[in-house]
């Protein structure tokens, strides 16, 4: 593709990253370093020992690991779900964000599953579960949905990226590393925006955007029947498969404005990613706060009029030892971000990125909430039994991973941004080649 | 939060009850919010000891399901005559408001001029609760138990008597016994009957479950004799039937191979998607050769 002056332009006003990079860039990527470091520590020594450094036990098997684990998993899934959703809306505001869900999308699908290899205790036998898999078993039928929705949504990822690729390999003017040039030219596979290229490549993306949003459905679907086709108390639930998609996409949006708001601060992106941007999300968040909200409702309604004694066990934990967990989580990680974004004057960008951090710590208290009680609530009475064997409490092993994981998070995103645009150059330049043939034609 | 009251309720009314009532509190109040359920029942057991036991239950004169337990509450047990009470024992109630104490086969009771053994259960009362007794009166009874295989027919034979004041065993007549079997968590009903002349045979069912080894437990049953009270007998034996057939699951979840439609459904869905993700792959190759054939024909080679 040959670039004029004003593509050159755009070029070199959205990839300042690729260039050079700051002091306070180093200092933060050393900064997250170090804390993907203590995870690893910690990691090693819960090699080493075993699960007894953990605070996981004979009945808490799952701790915040797993909590950690639906969350990067349904965020990756929301932002697979979202992507796929706006390659289908003809908007020029799709340009600003469609990389940022992306990326959050790969990114938490990459490391939402070492989560739950970390609650395994043999990992030497592990495996086992694809040398002797139980077609019968949901944790089978995650095993094979979350891959396949790995490598679909990494093979989607790359398409997108491939025409920003083609623009950076032939960016002459950009002064940036021979190995990345050379980094861009391998992964640009000759693209040069020939119609017959440009056709075919629209064709697949299209048909692996349908694939990711069906992939992110059934995906997350399975992994909530990890929980629902059990009959622990809490869990035993038919709607737990919806609840958990809203769930995801409810926490999804919010990542996805905080991202927003980091980027467009840091890189000072105020003209691409606008007020718009975080209205418009903003809505999308405040329809799925009603809807988790009402879902949330009807599921702890139901558990409570039942009068199932082993349900009223675990509302009765719910509201004693884990009271402020339960009103942090599901009232004030619903109805809060609802008062916000429900009237047009709270609606700036700061209210929403709040009412965003609200409903992330909000859903992983909720995920907790999901998990830990019910697994304390057994049928059979625990007696004569130390006190930790009952009781789930985290050690600082299980907390320094946790942290880890939103820490690589945030070191692999800062990392991207150094390879590519997070504002894609393509769609961009696109929309206003298209603008410019409709001025013409006029 | 409905929990956390009906715990406090019960606290409520034990501490009120038993503790802070000697300070002087006005907590008659309360008290005079329950009616006082107060029962007393006596159990001749297998092996010929009686159990006593006191039921102590506080009852909301306005909310009747309202009903917590009286607890910590001392019940004495007394085989009362005419000059005095003999005390038997004393019991404390436990959270479910029972007392019970169990009287060994061998102790002698002193019996009325009929031939009555009178047991009380007397419970002294507090500044706020009022004092409780209860009387009962039975006749004691001993109740016989035989399973015996008779021309290889398993057959049961009750017998009852009672013992005058001579020792001379009398058969016991007219008395309605019911005939059981121990089942998982109740005793199941297989006969009832009338004794005639202390004795009653029948011929037990042959297609009784026992367990793996074919142990049934028998029970026969006086139950709220208006002389004798309750009485139980047990017995044990291999009468029951056991089969060990294993009964082929319907769930196919749990058997070696999953249902078909599993794999054909998994298997389409997933072949479906990597079918396309090796399509895509394919498509890519081929933008890759357009790309190449492009350069060669459009930019000159440095």
């Amino acid at each position: 593709m040959i670039l004029n002056n004003n593509h050159k332009a755009l070029v070199t006003e959205l990839t300042p990253m690729l260039e050079k990079s700051s002091r306070s860039f180093y200092i933060w990527i050393a900064i997250l370093t170090g804390f993907v470091t203590l995870g690893f520590v910690a990691f090693v020594i819960q090699m080493v020992q075993g699960q007894i450094v953990t605070g996981m036990r004979d009945n808490v098997v799952w701790g915040i690991y797993e909590v950690n684990f639906i969350l990067f998993v349904g965020v990756s899934y929301s932002g697979a779900f979202i992507s796929g959703i706006l390659h289908f809306i003809q908007s020029r505001r799709k340009n600003s964000v469609s990389r940022i869900i992306e990326i959050i999308t790969v990114l938490c699908l990459c490391i939402g599953p070492i989560f739950i290899l970390l609650c395994i205790g043999r990992l030497d036998r592990l495996h086992y579960l694809f040398l002797y898999p139980r077609i019968q078993s949901p944790i089978t039928w995650d095993i094979l949905a979350i891959m396949t929705d790995l490598v679909g949504c990494f093979i989607y990822l790359y398409l997108t990226f491939i025409p920003d690729f083609a623009i950076l390999r032939d960016s002459d003017h950009l002064k940036i590393p021979a190995w990345k040039k050379k980094l861009y030219k391998t992964l640009a596979i000759g693209y040069h925006h020939t119609p017959s290229q440009k056709k075919r490549l629209h064709k697949i993306t299209k048909t692996m955007s349908a694939m990711v949003i069906a992939l992110a459905i059934v995906a997350y679907t399975v992994l909530a029947w990890i929980f629902s086709l059990t009959l622990q108390p809490g869990w035993n639930s038919t709607i737990f498969a919806p609840y958990f998609i809203i769930g995801g996409i409810y926490t999804g949006v919010a990542v996805i404005i905080l991202v927003m708001y980091v980027v467009r601060r840091t890189l000072n992106l105020e003209k691409y990613i606008d007020k718009s941007h975080f209205t418009i999300a903003g809505l999308v968040l405040l329809v799925f706060s009603l809807v988790y909200g009402y879902f949330t409702f009807s599921e702890y309604f139901a558990r409570w009029f039942s009068h199932k004694t082993i349900d009223e066990k675990l509302l009765n934990t719910l509201f004693t030892r884990y009271f402020w967990t339960f009103i942090i989580a599901n009232y004030i990680g619903i109805l809060v971000p609802i008062a916000i974004l429900f009237f047009k004057k709270l609606r700036t960008i700061r209210n929403i990125t709040i009412a965003a951090l609200i409903v992330l710590i909000g859903s992983w208290l909720n995920r907790y909430l999901i998990i830990i009680p019910t697994l304390e609530t057994p049928y059979i009475p625990i007696q004569d039994t130390r006190i930790d064997y009952v009781f789930y409490s985290a050690t600082w092993i299980e907390w320094a991973l946790v942290i880890s994981g939103f820490a690589a998070f945030m070191l692999f995103f800062s990392l991207l941004l150094k390879i590519v645009p997070i504002i894609p150059l393509s769609g961009i330049i696109e929309s206003e080649n298209e603008s410019t043939t409709i001025t013409n034609d006029q | 939060m409905k929990y956390n009251f009906s715990n406090h309720r019960f606290t409520t009314l034990m501490v009120l009850l038993f503790f802070i009532s000697f300070t002087g509190f006005g907590q008659e109040n309360v008290a005079k919010k329950f009616k006082m359920l107060y029962k007393f029942n006596t159990i001749k057991q297998a092996d010929n000891t009686r159990l006593l036991e006191v039921s102590f239950i506080a009852r909301n004169k306005k909310n009747k399901k309202d009903k917590p337990p009286v607890f910590d509450a001392e019940i004495q047990f007394y085989n009362t005559t005419e000059t005095e009470d003999i005390l038997l024992g004393t019991a404390k109630t436990d959270d479910t408001g029972h007392a019970s104490i169990t009287v060994p086969a061998s102790h002698k009771y002193t019996l009325d001029a009929a031939g009555y053994i009178n047991l009380s259960a007397k419970f002294k009362g507090t500044d706020q609760l009022k004092r409780k007794s209860k009387k009962i009166q039975v006749k004691d009874i001993f109740l016989e138990l035989d399973l015996k295989e008779i021309d290889s027919v398993k057959t049961v034979i009750v017998k009852a008597f009672t013992i005058d004041s001579l020792g001379v065993k009398i058969k016991a007549n007219n008395v309605d016994v019911i005939i059981s079997i121990g089942a998982m968590i109740s005793k199941m009903k297989i006969e009832e009957a009338t004794l005639k002349n202390g004795l009653y045979t029948f011929e037990f069912p042959t297609d009784i479950p026992g367990n793996i080894a074919q142990n049934i437990d028998i029970y026969t049953t006086i139950e709220d004799h208006d002389e004798y009270g309750n009485v139980i007998q047990k017995s044990n034996e291999k009468w029951g039937v056991y089969d060990s057939k294993e009964l082929d699951s319907k769930n196919t979840l749990w058997s070696k191979y999953a249902p078909l439609w599993m794999y054909i459904l998994l298997g389409v869905l997933l072949g479906g998607i990597w079918i396309n993700f090796i399509y895509t792959l394919f498509q890519l190759k081929t933008i890759k050769k357009e790309g190449l054939t492009f350069e060669a024909e459009n930019i000159p080679k440095t």
